[in-house]
C-alpha cells in the first residue's frame, strides 16, 4: 500500500508532505462545515455547558405549594430538569410576614437568576428586596394583582411578570355561590386579616357583593394564631347564616380548625384554597387551580430564563376556576345543596 | 520540508484546486437550481398548514355557535324559569372553560342575567344593551360574531344567538363571551414544522391568536407585514413566494410568512416558517455533499500519492542514473521497463552514456599525445625557468654562459652546449663556456684539442667556419662534421678525433640575436642516440633567444659597470679641485637645498659642510646688493629647462652667513644635465673681502692725500699767478717760460687732485649732482667756446654744430655735465694732431638729448674699448705719449652719465678718429630739483 511508511525521500512523498495534504483537505472540510452549519440551523452546541439557570422560589405559606408544583410540571414540560439546567431554591416562611420579608432579603442577596414570588404578600416582599437590583421576577398566584402598582399590565414596569388570579374579584362569586346555596341567609361572616396586604380590597370586593346579594357581612379579624379561638367563639356566638374565608395563609394553616369550629357551629362555609378546601372540612371551595396557575407560570418563567425581559411579557391571567362541594358535609349539617350546584361542580364529596 | 517544485506537490495540489473548485462550483450551482423549487414546496406545506389552522378556527367559533344555538333552541330557552336560565348558563360556563360570560337580554336588550366565571354581578350592574350593534343585528334574526375587543389585553368575541318563543316571536339574545386568548393551546399544537407555527390576525390587523400567549397580550399590529396586508385587504391567500413574504419576526428571526384569509371572520391565518429551518433540508444535503467533497479529495489525494509514485519513481531512477552518468560511470546502464515515455527517456539517456564512452575514450587518447607534447614543452620552460633565474641571479657575462651552458645538459638534456661570443673589437669569436657534463669523454676530447677552451678565438674573417656562418648569415645551422665549426682553429684530424669519442651526430648553431644585433652563438651537440622532433627545434630556437636576451643584459651590465668606474673617477677628481680651489663652490638641487659646499665656501661662510648639506640655501647665506637682499629665486632660480651656462653675475654682493660677513663676486651657473641629476645650479663664490680692503686704504689715502694736496696747491697756484701777474715784465723769455710751465703743472695737478677726490666720492657713493632744468644747447655753446683759445693754440678746428631741430631742456647738474662735456673736449684736443677737427653736434633721439664729441684723431684701439671707461685707465702706444690725462676723466664721466640715467658711449677707428656720445633724458621726464647720489 503506498500509505506504509516511506524509508527514503526518493520514493516520492515523505511522510510529512502525506500529513500536509490530509491536514489540507481537512481544512477544506471543515471550511465547507463551518459554511453549510452556520447558516442552517441554530444549533446550541451540546459540548458547551451552560450552568445551570438558578431559580429562587418564595412562598407565602404552604397554601402556594400546589401552584409550586404547577410550576415544576410546567417547567418540567418546557425541557427544565432540576440540577441540569435549573436549580430551584424554594423558600416557605409559613405564613410569618416578617420571615417573608427576611427570605425574600436574603433570595435577593444570593443573586438568583430569576425570584419566583408566589402569592401577593411573597410578590410584595420580593419587589421590595429586589429594588436596586437587575433580577427579574416572576410571580405566580397574586390575588390582587393592582397591588403591585403595574400600571401597564401589556409592557409591565420593574423587571416584573407573572400570572394573576384576581382571586379576590372571585370572592363576589363565592358570596354569589354561598347565598345560591343557603338562599334564606341574612348575614355573612368573613374571616379576614387586616394587616393583608390587599386587606381593603379584600373588603371592597366582599361589601360590593354583599348588596348585590342583600346579605350583611360581618368581617370577623384575625391577625395570629393566638386570636383564632377567640374570633372561632365570637362567630359560633354571633352565628352568621355563612361564613367566608379571605386568600390568607393564617387561614390556610388553620383550615382545619376554623372549619371543625364553623362545622360544629352548623355555620355553612367556602373556602378559597383549593388544597385544604372541601378536603379540611368546609362545606364549599371555589377558587382558582393553582397546580394550572402554577403551569401557566413556567411558560413565563421559561422565556425569562430565555433572556426575555420581563417587560416585554404582558401579566397573564389564570381563568380556571373549580368548584367543589362537600355533599357528605352538607348532609350531615343539614344543608341541602341546590342541584344547580352541584350540577356545576367539578368535585363532590 | 515542503518542496514545492517538486512534481509530486505540484501534481497534488494543482488537482486538489481543480477537484475541490469544481466540486464547490457543482454545489453552488446545484443549490441555485433547488432553492427555488423548495421554497415552492414550503409555500405549499405553509399554505396547507394555515388551512389546517383556519378549519381549527371556524371549529372553534363556529361549532360554539352551534351548539350553543342549539341548547338554546332545545331548552327553549325564552321559555325557561329564571333559575333555570341560571342553571343552564352555568353549565355553560361549566362545561366550556372558553366561554368567560353569558348574558341573557331581553327583546328590548336589557340584560336579565350575567353571569361571569369571575366575579359576580349584582342587578344593579345590568345595562341595556339594544343599540350594541350585536343586539340589532341578532334581533334581526341571525346569530352574530362580534369582531374581537380586548379586555385586560385579553381578546375576545362575544357569539350572539337570537331567543324566539314557541311562536317564533323574538324574546331576546343570548350573549355568550369567549376568551380568543385559549386559542394558543389550539394553535400551539399547529405546526408546519419544528420551529414553524400559525397564527391569526384580526380584521384590523391585531394578533389574536398565537402558540405564545403573550405575544397576543401584547395586542401587536402585525397589518404591516406583507402576507398579512394582502390577505386582510383581498381576502385572497398569499402563497409567501414573494421576496417580501419573509421578513424579522418579533423574535428576530427571519421567517417566510404565507397565510389564507377566513372570510366569515374578517381575519388572517398565518403561518411562519423561520428561513433556517425552511431550508434545512437543503443544508442537510449541503452538508452530505460537503462530506462527499471532503471524502472525494480524500481519494483524490490518495490517487494524486498512487499516480505521482509510478511517475516519480522511475524519474529518481532516472535522476539516480543522470547522476551516476554524471560521476563518470559511463558502463552505469538505467534499466527502466514502463513501456512508456520514461522509458523512451532512459533508453536516449543510455544511448548518451555510450556515446559519452566512446568520446571520452577517444579523448584520452588525444590527451597521452597531448601530455607528450606538454612534457616537452614543460622541459623547454623549464629550462627557460632556470634561465631566468640565472639572468636574476649573476650578470657577469662569464659565470651567466656557464649557468646557460649547464642549464642545456642538465634541463634541455643535449650532450653539451657552448657560447662563444664576439670580442669587443668584433674581430673574434671567442669561446665562453662550455656544459660542465659527467662525460669523461668530453673532458678527454679538451685534452685533445691544442689550444685551451678560451683561448679558441676564431677570426670572423673566416668565411667556411660555420659558427661565423651563422652569424654572418643570420640563421640556424646544422651540421655533422665537427670540424666544419672547427676551421681556422684546428686541423680536421683533431676534429674527427673529438667526433668519434664523442658520438656527435650533429650539431645545431644558432645566432644569439638580440636587438637586431648578433652577440655571438650557442651550438647545441647532440648525439646519434637522440631523435630530433619540432619541439626540440622550438626549445633551441627559443633558448638561444633567451640567451641572447640574458647575455645582452649581461654586456650591457658590463658596459655600465665600466662607465661607472669613470664617473666615478671623475667625480673624485672634481672633488679633489673643489676643495682645492680658492674660490667658494655651492651646489644646489632643484629645490635650492645645498648639495655641494666645497672647503672654500666652508671657510667663507664658517659653516661645515655638514651644517650645509641639506639645508636651503638662502638659510646658508644671505646675500646683499648694497642694502638690498637679493632674494634666492634672483641669484639661484630654479630653472627646469636644458639651459646651460652663466645665469647669475654680480660682483661686490654682501655676503652675510653664520656670524661671518665678507664681500664676494657671484656667479651662478647652470648645468644642461641639471635636471635629470637633481642639480639646480652652481654658485661661486669669488671673495673679494681683503680686496676691498685694499681698495677702501687706497682710496682713503688718495681722499686724504688729495685733500691735503688741495690746500697748498690752491695757495702755490694763487700765489704763482699774482706773482706772474704783478712781475709780468721782469722776467725774460726763458723766466717767463718756466713760470708758465710751473702754472701749467700746478693746474694739472689741481685738476689731477680734484679729479682724484672725485673719484673717491664715486667710490664710496658720496659724489652727488644736483638736477635742474637747462638748455643744454646753449650751455654746450658756451663750454665750446671756452676751449676755442686752446684749440686755435692746437691748430685744430673746434666746431659747434648746432642742432637742425629744436632741442628741449633737459635735467641735468649743470656743473656735472659741463664737467663731462669739457672732459670730452678736452680729450678730442688733446688726441688729435694740428689740423684737424673737432666737432660737437647734439640732437634729439626719442626721450633722450644726445651729445656728440667728434674728432678727427688717432682713434682708440679694439682692445683698449672695454677698458676706456675704467679708472686710471689710459690707452698705451701713441695715444698715452700725447696725452696728459690722469686716467681718470672718463671714469668720472661715465659716472656722472650714470647718474643722469644717460649712457656714453664711444665708436672709433684708429687714425680716423673717435666718437664720444652721451644721452641725457629730456625735461619732462625726470623731475625737478632732484639730488642723487651714487
Amino acid at each position: 500500500m503506498f500509505f506504509l511508511p516511506i524509508t527514503s525521500r526518493q520514493e516520492g512523498f515523505s511522510r510529512l508532505q502525506v500529513l500536509t495534504a490530509v491536514f489540507v483537505i481537512a481544512a477544506i472540510g471543515a471550511i465547507l462545515f463551518a459554511f453549510n452549519l452556520s447558516n442552517s440551523f441554530n444549533i446550541t452546541n451540546p459540548l458547551k455547558k451552560t450552568p445551570p439557570k438558578r431559580i429562587a422560589i418564595l412562598t407565602a405559606s404552604d397554601l402556594q405549594l400546589t401552584a409550586v408544583d404547577g410550576i415544576y410540571a410546567g417547567l418540567a414540560e418546557l425541557g427544565y430538569k432540576e440540577g441540569v439546567n435549573v436549580i430551584f431554591n424554594v423558600q416557605n416562611p409559613k405564613g410569618d410576614r416578617e420571615l417573608t420579608k427576611k427570605m425574600a432579603t436574603e433570595i435577593a442577596a444570593s443573586k438568583p437568576d430569576l425570584i419566583v414570588p408566589v402569592s401577593t404578600t411573597a410578590t410584595k416582599a420580593v419587589q421590595e428586596a429586589v429594588k436596586g437590583t437587575n433580577i427579574p421576577v416572576v410571580f405566580v398566584d397574586v390575588g390582587t394583582v393592582s397591588e403591585l402598582g403595574i400600571l401597564d399590565l401589556q409592557r409591565p414596569t420593574g423587571n416584573i411578570t407573572g400570572v394573576g388570579t384576581d382571586s379576590t374579584n372571585v370572592a363576589g362569586k363565592r358570596m354569589e355561590i354561598l347565598k345560591e346555596i343557603i338562599p334564606a341567609a341574612k348575614t355573612f361572616g368573613i374571616l379576614v386579616n387586616p394587616k393583608h396586604v390587599s386587606y381593603e380590597e379584600i373588603k371592597k370586593v366582599h361589601e360590593e357583593a354583599a348588596d348585590g346579594l342583600n346579605i350583611t357581612v360581618r368581617f370577623y379579624n384575625l391577625t395570629s394564631k393566638e386570636e383564632l379561638m377567640q374570633v372561632l367563639q365570637t362567630i359560633a356566638k354571633e352565628n352568621p347564616d355563612g361564613v367566608m374565608t379571605t386568600t390568607e395563609s393564617l387561614l390556610s394553616a388553620n383550615a382545619e380548625t376554623i372549619a371543625k369550629a364553623l362545622v360544629q357551629a352548623k355555620i355553612p362555609s367556602i373556602d378559597f384554597n383549593e388544597e385544604k378546601g372541601v378536603n379540611a372540612g368546609y362545606l364549599v371551595f371555589y377558587g382558582a387551580q393553582r397546580f394550572d396557575t402554577g403551569k401557566q407560570g413556567a411558560r413565563l418563567i421559561s422565556k425569562v430564563l430565555k433572556n426575555e425581559s420581563p417587560n416585554k411579557i404582558p401579566v397573564e391571567f389564570s381563568t380556571k376556576l373549580r368548584l367543589d362541594i362537600n355533599a357528605t358535609l352538607a348532609k350531615s349539617m343539614g344543608v341541602t345543596i341546590p342541584q344547580s350546584i352541584l350540577r356545576r361542580a367539578n368535585k363532590i364529596l | 520540508m515542503f518542496k514545492f517544485h517538486s512534481i509530486a506537490t505540484k501534481l497534488l495540489f494543482e488537482t486538489l484546486l481543480i477537484v475541490g473548485i469544481s466540486l464547490v462550483i457543482l454545489n453552488l450551482v446545484w443549490i441555485n437550481f433547488v432553492l427555488p423549487q423548495k421554497r415552492q414546496d414550503l409555500a405549499q406545506i405553509q399554505l396547507h398548514t394555515a388551512m389546517h389552522a383556519q378549519d381549527k378556527i371556524k371549529d372553534f367559533v363556529f361549532s360554539r355557535q352551534k351548539e350553543l344555538a342549539t341548547l338554546i333552541e332545545i331548552e327553549s330557552f325564552s321559555d325557561l324559569p329564571t333559575e333555570r336560565k341560571n342553571e343552564l348558563i352555568n353549565l355553560i360556563l361549566k362545561n366550556d372553560t372558553v366561554v368567560s360570560e353569558i348574558d341573557f337580554l331581553d327583546k328590548n336588550g336589557q340584560e336579565l342575567i350575567k353571569i361571569s366565571r369571575l366575579r359576580f354581578f349584582s342587578p344593579e350592574e345590568y345595562q341595556n344593551k339594544f343599540n350594541t350593534e350585536s343586539f340589532q343585528k341578532a334581533s334581526l334574526g341571525n346569530a352574530v360574531i362580534s369582531p374581537v375587543y380586548f379586555r385586560d389585553s385579553v381578546p375576545y368575541l362575544s357569539i350572539s344567538i337570537p331567543i324566539y318563543d314557541i311562536g317564533r316571536v323574538f324574546t331576546g339574545i343570548v350573549n355568550a363571551e369567549i376568551n380568543l386568548s385559549s386559542l394558543w393551546d389550539v394553535f400551539s399544537e399547529i405546526r408546519p414544522s419544528a420551529n414553524g407555527y400559525a397564527y391569526v390576525v384580526g380584521e384590523d390587523g391585531i394578533l389574536i391568536a398565537h402558540p405564545d400567549l403573550s405575544q397576543v397580550l401584547k395586542n401587536q399590529d402585525v397589518s404591516s407585514r406583507f402576507c398579512v396586508a394582502r390577505v386582510l385587504a383581498e381576502m385572497k391567500e398569499c402563497s409567501g413566494t414573494e421576496e417580501e413574504a419573509s421578513y424579522i419576526n418579533e423574535n428576530n428571526i427571519e421567517v417566510f410568512a404565507a397565510g389564507v384569509p377566513l372570510k366569515e371572520l374578517g381575519w388572517a391565518v398565518m403561518v411562519e416558517i423561520p428561513k433556517s429551518e425552511a431550508f434545512s433540508s437543503i443544508n442537510q444535503i449541503l452538508r452530505f455533499s460537503a462530506v462527499v467533497i471532503a471524502i472525494t479529495l480524500f481519494w483524490v489525494v490518495v490517487i494524486s500519492i498512487w499516480y505521482t509514485r509510478r511517475i516519480i519513481v522511475p524519474i529518481k531512477q532516472l535522476e539516480k542514473g543522470a547522476q551516476t552518468i554524471g560521476k563518470g560511470d559511463l558502463n552505469y546502464r538505467l534499466m527502466i521497463k514502463t513501456n512508456d515515455e520514461i522509458e523512451q527517456v532512459a533508453n536516449s539517456f543510455n544511448l548518451m552514456a555510450q556515446q559519452l564512452k566512446d568520446s571520452y575514450d577517444m579523448l584520452e587518447k588525444k590527451v597521452d599525445e597531448r601530455t607528450v607534447q606538454l612534457t616537452e614543452q614543460n622541459r623547454l620552460l623549464s629550462g627557460l625557468r632556470n634561465l631566468d633565474q640565472a639572468v636574476l641571479s649573476t650578470l657577469e657575462v662569464d659565470e651567466l654562459s656557464q649557468i646557460i651552458v649547464d642549464l642545456v645538459y642538465k634541463e634541455l638534456g643535449y650532450m653539451f652546449g657552448t657560447i662563444a661570443l664576439i670580442t669587443p673589437d668584433g674581430k673574434y669569436l671567442r669561446r665562453i663556456a662550455m656544459s660542465r657534463t659527467q662525460n669523461e669523454k668530453l673532458e678527454q676530447s679538451l685534452e685533445i684539442v691544442p689550444i685551451p677552451f678560451k683561448k679558441q678565438l676564431v677570426p670572423l674573417t673566416v668565411t667556411d667556419n660555420a659558427l661565423i656562418r651563422a652569424i654572418r648569415e643570420r640563421k640556424t645551422i646544422v651540421i655533422s662534421k665537427v670540424y666544419e665549426m672547427q676551421k681556422g682553429l684546428f686541423t680536421p684530424d683533431v676534429s674527427e678525433k673529438i667526433e668519434k669519442l664523442l658520438n656527435i651526430k650533429n650539431m645545431h648553431i644558432y645566432p644569439l640575436i638580440t636587438k637586431d644585433k648578433v652577440i655571438g652563438i650557442i651550438y647545441y651537440a647532440l648525439t646519434l642516440e637522440k631523435e630530433i622532433s619540432n619541439v626540440d627545434q622550438a626549445i633551441m630556437q627559443e633558448f638561444a633567444n633567451e640567451t641572447a636576451r640574458a647575455l645582452n643584459q649581461a654586456l650591457l651590465y658590463q658596459d655600465i659597470k665600466k662607465d661607472r668606474e669613470i664617473i666615478s673617477a671623475e667625480r673624485n677628481k672634481l672633488a679633489v679641485a673643489l676643495s682645492g680651489i680658492t674660490d667658494a663652490v655651492i651646489g644646489v638641487d632643484l629645490k635650492n637645498n645645498v648639495v655641494i659646499f666645497n672647503t672654500a665656501a666652508q671657510k667663507l661662510t664658517n659653516t661645515s659642510e655638514k651644517e650645509a648639506l641639506g639645508r636651503s640655501l638662502d638659510q646658508v647665506i644671505t646675500l646683499f646688493d648694497e642694502e638690498r637682499v637679493i632674494p634666492l629665486s634672483e641669484y639661484a632660480p630654479i630653472k627646469l629647462n636644458s639651459f646651460e651656462g652663466v645665469i647669475f653675475n654680480k660682483k661686490n654682493v654682501k655676503l652675510i652667513a653664520k656670524d661671518r660677513q665678507a664681500v664676494v663676486d657671484v656667479i651662478t651657473g647652470k648645468i644642461k644635465e641639471g635636471v635629470s641629476i637633481n642639480l639646480g645650479s652652481i654658485l661661486v663664490l669669488h671673495d673679494i673681502t681683503e680686496e676691498k680692503k685694499l681698495e677702501e686704504m687706497k682710496l682713503d689715502f688718495v681722499s686724504m692725500a688729495a685733500h691735503e694736496l688741495r690746500t697748498p696747491l690752491t695757495s702755490l697756484r694763487g700765489y704763482l699767478s699774482v706773482f706772474m701777474e704783478e712781475n709780468k715784465k721782469m722776467f725774460n723769455d726763458e723766466q717767463a717760460m718756466f713760470l708758465n710751465r710751473m702754472n701749467i703743472s700746478a693746474s694739472q695737478l689741481t685738476s689731477l687732485v680734484e679729479n682724484l677726490l672725485n673719484v673717491s666720492r664715486i667710490e664710496r657713493g658720496v659724489f652727488t649732482i644736483n638736477l635742474e632744468q637747462i638748455d643744454w644747447v646753449s650751455v654746450a655753446s658756451g663750454i665750446v667756446d671756452n676751449f676755442q683759445g686752446r684749440a686755435k693754440d692746437r691748430h685744430i678746428k673746434l666746431t659747434f654744430q648746432a642742432p637742425k631741430e629744436p632741442i628741449p631742456k633737459i635735467y641735468a647738474d649743470k656743473l656735472r655735465i659741463d664737467e663731462v662735456l669739457s672732459n670730452l673736449i678736452s680729450n678730442a684736443l688733446a688726441y688729435t694732431k694740428p689740423n684737424g677737427s673737432v666737432t660737437i653736434a647734439i640732437e634729439k633721439s626719442g626721450n633722450d638729448v644726445i651729445t656728440h664729441v667728434i674728432d678727427t684723431g688717432q682713434g682708440i684701439p679694439k682692445t683698449a674699448m672695454s677698458h676706456l671707461f675704467t679708472k686710471f685707465f689710459r690707452v698705451s702706444g701713441a695715444l698715452e705719449s700725447g696725452s696728459k690725462g690722469t686716467g681718470l676723466g672718463l671714469y668720472i664721466s661715465k659716472a656722472i652719465i650714470d647718474m643722469h640715467n644717460g649712457k656714453i658711449w664711444v665708436e672709433s677707428q684708429v687714425d680716423r678718429g673717435s666718437t664720444f656720445s652721451f644721452s641725457l633724458p629730456i625735461a619732462s621726464k625726470v623731475q625737478n630739483g632732484q639730488e642723487k647720489k651714487v
